[in-house]
């Protein structure tokens, strides 16, 4: 299995068309983990889920970054702005859908505060499932 | 080898055969099976400057240097092979004339592709492929597979929200103030009435995969559908979801949506 020695960060504008760059880009490395392609398929969905939340909740941003690191055969991914942000996450984040399909898709789904209270995302990927 | 693995690397039948040889009526029987194959993959190298004559010509030829060089105890597919050595023949082909032997493909093509090889492995297989394993049964390269992805799915809750931005209010507008049907979704129990409107079959589907956690390939064999089309109505499903919470407005939004989808 590859790994990634160096991580992936990915910076696009906050808008919801670039989120396609960060679905294509996450595909990407799950592919370079050989996950299997219903695990691919669920990365990009919730990284997808992940960038429409922090859009609603960050108006103010310019930017959303994508970071990627491996660790134990799964991907961990964070996705966060560049506005910082006092209350996050406020109630209607944790109660929105994007965040219930989130927790469903992936392990360990968490809200971080980065640098100066910048608002994230960050989760970890399913292993893959050992074949013969 | 495990007899598993055996039975996986004889998905196309043709090891049986294979023992047979030189046996020349059996030699015959396995040109004829997979003439089609070879046919396949000469259409696919058409409109680059040689006749689908010419194309096929080199094909077939491929296809009983492929014959000849097989060995069943290698533990490899025929029908991998196969597609290994014609493609590399055609691709000798149109060098050895000087063409560019790149073969265009719109990503229509591609998705199409992937949908069909994805579909054979994960029966071939058993389980579901990765992206390298449908990159190199497609001849595709790895990139146009995820490329491929996103195309075949087309799940983008964000697209939704594009075509606000469109109507000239920004996203940040719409969605910086507390949106109302956010506040309304409170995980699961408050989208029940919006799950009650799915399909008993697609409530199922989400059912298995976001209370049991069972992945899409056991969903798949649970279900008895193929994977590919479990993925899609999971898209599917939560997009519907995701209109229903947020109103008529929404709703209407989609309705429009699907109707500039078939024009």
């Amino acid at each position: 299995m590859e790994d990634l020695s160096t991580p992936i960060t990915v910076n696009v504008a906050a808008r919801p068309d670039a989120l396609h760059i960060l679905r294509v880009v996450a595909a990407s490395a799950a592919a370079l983990l050989q996950l299997p392609f219903d695990a691919v398929d669920e990365v990009r969905i919730a990284v997808d889920e992940a960038g429409v939340l922090l859009l609603a909740s960050s108006p103010d941003a310019d930017a959303l970054q994508l970071e990627i690191t491996t660790s134990d055969g799964s991907l961990l991914i964070t996705i966060g702005t560049d506005a910082p942000t006092a209350d996050w996450p406020r109630p209607v984040d944790r109660e929105s859908w994007s965040w219930t399909v989130i927790q469903g898709l992936t392990l360990d789904p968490r809200f971080v505060s980065g640098d100066d209270g910048r608002p994230a995302i960050r989760f970890r990927t399913r292993p893959p499932v050992k074949t013969p | 080898m495990s007899e598993e693995d055996r039975a996986a690397n004889d998905a196309d039948g043709a090891v049986e055969l294979f023992r047979r040889l030189p046996d020349e009526i059996v030699r015959e029987e396995l040109v004829e099976r997979f003439l089609p194959l070879a046919r396949h993959l000469a259409r696919r190298f058409a409109g680059r400057g040689e006749s689908v004559e010419d194309l096929i010509q080199v094909a077939d030829l491929g296809l009983l240097n492929a014959i000849d060089r097989f060995d069943p105890d290698r533990g490899v597919q025929f029908t991998t092979f196969a597609a290994v050595t014609i493609t590399g023949e055609l691709k000798r082909h149109f060098r050895d004339r000087g063409w560019s032997v790149r073969v265009p493909r719109s990503l229509q093509e591609s998705a199409l592709l992937v949908h069909r090889t994805l579909e054979t492995l994960w029966q071939d297989l058993g389980r579901s492929p990765t992206i390298s394993e449908i990159a190199e049964a497609a001849d595709l390269p790895e990139e146009a597979v995820i490329e491929a992805m996103d195309a075949i799915q087309a799940y983008s809750p964000a697209s939704l929200d594009a075509v606000v931005s469109e109507d000239g209010t920004p996203m940040s507008e719409t969605v910086g103030h507390a949106d109302p049907s956010f506040e309304v979704a409170e995980g699961w129990a408050s989208v029940a009435p919006a799950l009650e409107k799915l399909p008993e079959r697609e409530r199922r589907i989400l059912y298995l995969r976001f209370f049991r956690g069972m992945t899409q390939t056991e969903i798949a064999q649970e279900i008895g559908i193929s994977q590919m089309h479990i993925s899609r109505l999971i898209a599917q499903s939560l997009e519907r979801v995701r209109r229903e919470i947020r109103g008529p407005e929404a709703q209407e939004r989609g309705a429009s949506e699907a109707e500039a989808d078939r024009r």
